[in-house]
């Protein structure tokens, strides 16, 4: 499937017969109907002049593939929001990836609505300089049989910073449903700074949930290992911080995982 | 081609290598064997540019195109590309790298370092799928990220298809023998076996004769507590086997 794409002051989405996209002077809403699969690459190159605010509305059975990939200027700043509803068996997967900006702001508030709903929610941050980046997650789970996948990946150095902050409310009737929240950061300065507040509430009696966070640097030996078969230390750099990202592009095979290489030369310059 | 020449090598302040001397030809296969923590691995990283170590004297001579250079002074994909491979006692595990990606960028950085010509995807395909079977893999294991979910015997047969596909004109195995079993021992010195060239030379670092029963060494050399007490030809090997170490280490 091709995918549609979206970029600042193109709203290619409008013509399309698989969704509803309406502009408010608030916000957007996007509606995608039932049964329907679209794949969607967002790519934010210009700051807007005030804060975006999407409604993404999701029909039953419908599968929905979003890559928003933030690559503005450093000497822009970038603050955003996008409020997700989805219905009965709806399939999402979302990739925030951020590497641009000067000051980030990005928040996600999700109701799962519909049972058997499946869910991914991934975010990568990759960082240098003065750069910083907030993200802040509300998940609510408000039926049975909802699987919620969220992943955070965060590359940092210089004196650049995160702080990320989620919260999966799993709500009494979301019974049976999984739910996993990890955060990964590597870090490559001293200075860099990740605050991970990663965070679960459980009503339902009878569901599997689980969080974690970690951090890390780039293992010396790994890079001599790559070393030691001909790739010099820049690319062997280069490609270990691709592999930590790697599998957050598994489930996007219409976005260009090559589009980060530019940033990953640069935290490693 | 190698000449090891009263090599001391600390790590953390401490002395691993207390002056190791050893001379490889082209064409030749030396085998180190000795107890554990005489110094052997250590040996190997140095010879491979492990940056953890500290050469704190003697001096490492490898040939390059005809010329003795300091080995030493090479940063480690340096050292490969001139032609010194190391195959892992433990191979390290990287995940998100695809192993189909790491062995062709891997074999075209070297190949480009040669002056010939670098080697598309496709190309490589046709080189890794006939390469496989020497060391008893399946195409499966190229789609798979590098060494991860790999059995102890499938990381070190990536080793050797590692070590077949460079091509290197000094090839260390540090224990490839450790954890395999019989069949897939045979499969690695099969492999190791039809590498043996008269341009190349190998040096086996093992513990154990049954490796030697399958790759016949010129020289065997005994590390102890950092230095190289004995040398011999095979039959050392076979004194070893039924004497241990305990009369041969002062």
């Amino acid at each position: 499937m091709t995918p549609l794409i979206l970029k600042n002051g193109n709203y290619a989405l409008e013509n399309s017969s698989l969704v509803k996209w309406r502009h408010s002077g608030v916000g957007s809403c996007l509606q995608i109907a039932a049964g329907q699969s679209v794949d969607i690459f967002e790519e934010i190159l210009q700051a807007d002049a005030k804060p975006s605010h999407l409604t993404l509305s999701l029909g039953i059975d419908s599968t929905v593939r979003w890559v928003r990939f933030q690559n503005l200027p450093e000497s822009q700043n970038h603050e955003g929001h996008l409020q997700i509803e989805t219905a009965e068996k709806t399939k999402f997967s979302f990739l925030n990836l951020g590497i641009g900006a000067q000051d980030s702001k990005f928040s996600i508030e999700a109701n799962l609505n519909g049972a058997g709903a499946q869910v991914k929610l991934f975010s990568g941050s990759i960082l240098n300089h003065k750069q910083s980046s907030r993200q802040k997650t509300l998940l609510r789970l408000h039926n049975e049989n909802i699987e919620c996948e969220q992943k955070i990946k965060n590359i940092v150095t210089d004196q650049s910073k995160i702080h990320f902050q989620g919260l999966i409310h799993l709500l009494k009737q979301s019974q049976k449903s999984r739910v996993s929240q990890i955060s990964q950061s590597m870090s490559l300065s001293d200075d860099a700074r990740v605050t991970t507040e990663p965070q679960l509430m459980i009503e339902a009696d009878d569901v599997k949930a689980s969080h974690g966070a970690t951090m890390g640097q780039l293992q010396p030996d790994e890079v001599f290992y790559l070393q030691s078969r001909g790739i010099n230390a820049q690319t062997a750099k280069q490609i270990l911080l691709k592999g930590f990202v790697h599998d957050l592009f598994q489930d996007f095979n219409f976005f260009n995982a090559n589009l980060i290489l530019k940033k990953l030369s640069e935290v490693i310059a | 081609m190698l000449e090891i020449k009263n090599l001391h090598v600390s790590i953390e302040e401490k002395e691993i290598l207390k002056g190791v001397n050893l001379k490889i030809q082209a064409g030749e296969v030396h085998a180190i064997m000795g107890p554990n923590g005489s110094g052997k691995s250590t040996l190997s990283k140095v010879l491979a540019g492990h940056p953890s170590y500290k050469i704190t004297s003697g001096s490492v001579e490898f040939e390059i195109n005809g010329k003795k250079r300091n080995l030493l002074e090479f940063t480690p994909d340096e050292r490969a590309k001139e032609g010194v491979f190391l195959a892992y006692q433990y191979p390290i595990e990287i995940p998100g790298v695809n192993n189909f990606s790491f062995l062709h960028l891997a074999l075209n950085a070297v190949l480009e370092h040669q002056g010939s010509a670098i080697l598309s995807e496709d190309d490589f395909k046709k080189l890794v799928e006939k390469k496989l079977p020497l060391v008893g893999l399946t195409t499966e294991f190229l789609d798979r990220p590098v060494n991860v979910g790999f059995s102890g015997g499938e990381k070190k047969r990536n080793e050797i298809l590692q070590m077949i596909l460079l091509s290197p004109r000094l090839a260390i195995l540090d224990e490839t023998d450790s954890g395999l079993d019989i069949d897939a021992l045979r499969t690695i010195a099969a492999g190791v076996n039809q590498f043996r060239k008269p341009h190349n030379a190998q040096l086996l670092i093992t513990h154990y004769q049954r490796l030697l029963e399958l790759i016949k060494p010129d020289f065997v050399h005994i590390l102890a507590d950092g230095k190289i007490i004995e040398t011999g030809g095979p039959e050392l090997a076979l004194r070893l086997e039924k004497t241990g170490y305990v009369g041969l280490i002062p």
